[in-house]
């Protein structure tokens, strides 16, 4: 009966003409759309590999610290790379006049090393865990790290790739610093290659981080156009399910009358949906990033799997929509306004939404579909799978499922007081 | 005594303040085509659903096979076959998926599911347009898929509602020859329509209901029987008749109704034989010049307009 049911409202779905339109084709339309807006900007536009103006501030005793060198190996333009500007142009200067320039605006952050107090590895780790999750959606202000020598703050006035990759520059000093003074304490002839390989690596390792995977402001449109996708799946659930259930439809009413579990049904048609809405996300997926030649970032397989997630969670959504509403215009009208509701505050319209929304009010951050399948795909593009990460995915997981628990118990009654 | 398929006693339905089904009860038996006659809004289909267990009610008893009829009796529901008023096809499948797979709700075997949409596409007529979508069927041809989706698993009890509305008299007629057909074969037939014509043509036994009621039942026959008025006989005068004139039809044995109006005579008999025989005799014995001549044997409308005192398509 699965089996039945299954195959057959696979076929009903991929024959719906709405659904081949809203489903496949419009999100590969908008994303066009969006490539034209801004996608070149991203692939082609100088102005987005533009350098990051940073603020240095020395108020150590040394006259060149290691994360000096490391710095100033980042304010030259790698040979390998086919950008012609450097990662960073750094401006040293006194503390005053970087906080002077920051809040003008001149510098989108500077780093203050001073002389460092008597930290101990487990706060520099701390430190180092603030810095990572400082970065990000969350405005932030400062964020810092500490070594046995020296202690470097970083202070940025708004979150963003500038932000980004200061952080990250932070992040991989610190990874590498205690390399770096064990060959000064072992190997002190090798100090300067260690310091070459250390600033090539760091290159690389913000190239291919930031630059390369195309992690740029303009992508979170691209995620949240996947997010919109994923939560018009909630249409084909109310339609699927107007078929089987009396108070919808005739057709509905002939499904009610024969010998057929009615939960069983709904579960294959649920499981048709999702693969159906998770086949066009891939489509989706594979064209932004194949054809229109945006990266994601991340591993794609990652991409895609969350991208079913995200249907099973927007389908599920469609059939509380539908256990609920009982007018056959609701079922259209409510999943519509649902989706769009939903897209607009993960940024859809507006790159920063997310943001100002975090900001206000958290929480509907929390409890927005959409809102939380951009974050975990933003997580893992641009962190991995990190805490953050796998609180979205389990956020995901729990409203698919504790949609699904509910419209169960409202679909699972088989007579109805009126039809 | 014959089988019981169907019993329905004292059901009562309401929809908040409005008595839909007001202690209505039904029996029918194996082999019959039942006739469940009514207005619009008279509580056929409230009825129809209750007893498919889609709605539940208020109060009664509703017994299919000898066993409560409940939403999940499933082995009930395998010998239940629906054709719903409207049309409940799917769009994006062809004639023979559409079949299939309503057919597969209750057949699982494919072999044997195999077999029966073919049977049904043949017994409906459908075999040159098995690849066609619903769209392209014109609204006969629709209607005898919507039939072939709730009989093509071949219930030994079949409920239609109201299958010919808005269906043109050509396939209105393969409509009733089909069912006639499928009650040859043994299938139990519920057959609710406000056309009177058809349900005295084919049912065997017929309801008529009103405001939720069961108000009369019986064979065609029986209902007219039962009716005071056997025959109405109108004749088309030249001349106004006179009151003796009118007094003397009304004395002829049987006449128990006569009424002149715009040239023309209306005459009810209560019964007999020879009426018209007799009529025309006094006609010519007074000499009274008369045109057309038509006779009418009661319909089932005049058992509806006697028991509830109104039309039945009103």
């Amino acid at each position: 009966m699965f089996g039945h049911v299954f195959i057959y409202q696979m076929k009903q779905l991929f024959r719906q003409k709405w659904s081949i339109g809203w489903n496949f084709c419009f999100p590969l339309v908008l994303a066009t759309v969006f490539f034209f807006g801004f996608g070149n900007l991203i692939k082609e536009d100088p102005d987005v590999f533009k350098s990051v103006e940073v603020g240095y501030v020395n108020e150590t005793s040394q006259e060149d610290t290691l994360f000096e060198q490391l710095l100033d190996g980042l304010t030259e333009v790698d040979e390998d790379s086919d950008r012609d500007n450097p990662l960073l142009i750094l401006h040293e200067m006194t503390a005053d006049e970087a906080e002077e320039k920051l809040k003008a605006g001149e510098i989108s952050g500077y780093y203050l090393e001073t002389t460092g107090a008597d930290s101990t590895g487990a706060d520099s780790t701390e430190a180092l865990a603030k810095s990572s999750a400082k970065v990000g959606t969350e405005a932030f202000t400062e964020v810092s790290t500490a070594s046995t020598e020296t202690d470097i703050k970083l202070k940025i006035t708004e979150n963003g790739i500038d932000a980004t990759i200061l952080s990250q520059v932070l992040k991989s000093y610190q990874n590498s610093e205690s390399m770096v003074k064990r060959v000064m304490e072992e190997h002190p002839e090798n100090i300067q290659t260690v310091m070459d390989e250390l600033t090539n690596d760091n290159q690389d390792f913000i190239s291919q981080k930031v630059f390369n995977k195309n992690v740029a402001p303009f992508v979170n449109y691209f995620y949240a156009l996947l997010a919109m996708a994923s939560l018009f799946g909630s249409w084909m659930c109310t339609a699927m399910l107007q078929g089987m259930c009396a108070n919808m439809s005739e057709r509905g009413k002939r499904f009610e009358c024969s010998p057929t579990n009615k939960m069983t049904a709904v579960f294959a048609g649920l499981l048709a949906c999702t693969i159906l809405q998770g086949l066009a996300d891939t489509i989706v997926i594979l064209y932004i990033n194949y054809v229109l030649g945006i990266h994601f970032g991340g591993n794609l397989l990652v991409v895609i799997a969350l991208s079913f997630l995200a249907s099973a969670m927007g389908i599920s959504c469609g059939a509380l929509i539908a256990a609920i509403c009982k007018s056959e215009s609701l079922l259209i009208g409510v999943p519509i306004a649902f989706s769009m509701i939903c897209s607009f505050f993960s940024g859809l319209m507006v790159g920063n939404i997310r943001a100002i929304v975090e900001q206000k009010c958290p929480f509907f951050n929390r409890i927005n579909p959409a809102a939380v399948y951009v974050e975990s795909i933003y997580r893992f593009c641009n962190y991995g799978a990190d805490q953050k990460f796998w609180n979205s995915v389990i956020i995901m997981v729990c409203m698919t499922l504790g949609c699904v628990v509910l419209s169960s118990l409202f679909l699972r009654r088989r007579s109805y007081g009126s039809l | 005594m014959s089988e019981v398929v169907v019993s329905i006693h004292d059901l009562v339905k309401r929809y908040g303040e409005k008595l839909a089904v007001d202690q209505f009860s039904l029996e029918v038996e194996k082999g019959e085509i039942l006739g469940l006659l009514g207005p619009n809004g008279s509580g056929k289909t409230t009825t129809i659903n209750c007893l498919l267990s889609l709605l539940h009610f208020d109060r009664g008893d509703i017994q299919i096979f000898g066993k409560n009829m409940k939403p999940e009796a499933f082995d009930l529901k395998k010998r239940i076959g629906v054709v719903m008023q409207n049309v409940a096809v799917v769009d994006t499948l062809t004639v023979e998926e559409n079949i299939d797979f309503f057919c597969g709700l209750y057949v699982h075997d494919k072999k044997e599911r195999k077999q029966l949409v073919d049977d049904a596409v043949e017994f409906t007529g459908l075999s040159e347009h098995r690849k066609y979508k619903p769209k392209k069927l014109s609204g006969g041809l629709l209607r005898r898929l919507n039939i072939a989706c709730g009989i093509a698993h071949k219930p030994e009890l079949i409920i239609f509602d109201e299958p010919t509305v808005a269906v043109d008299p050509q396939s209105r007629n393969a409509i009733l020859e089909g069912i006639r057909k499928m009650n040859e074969k043994g299938a139990t037939i519920i057959y609710t329509s406000h056309y009177m014509e058809e349900v005295e043509e084919l049912c065997s036994r017929i309801v008529i209901m009103d405001h939720g009621k069961n108000v009369v039942a019986g064979t065609a026959a029986e209902l007219k029987a039962s009716l005071k008025n056997r025959e109405t006989i109108h004749i088309s005068l030249r001349k106004a008749l006179t009151e003796e004139e009118l007094q003397g039809l009304r004395e002829i044995n049987h006449v128990y109704d006569v009424r002149e109006t715009k040239g023309e005579l209306v005459i009810r008999c209560d019964g007999g034989e020879h009426n018209l025989v007799h009529i025309m005799n006094y006609l010519e014995e007074k000499q009274i010049h008369f045109g057309r001549v038509t006779t009418e044997l009661p319909t089932l409308n005049d058992v509806f307009l006697e028991v509830t005192g109104k039309e039945l398509r009103d």
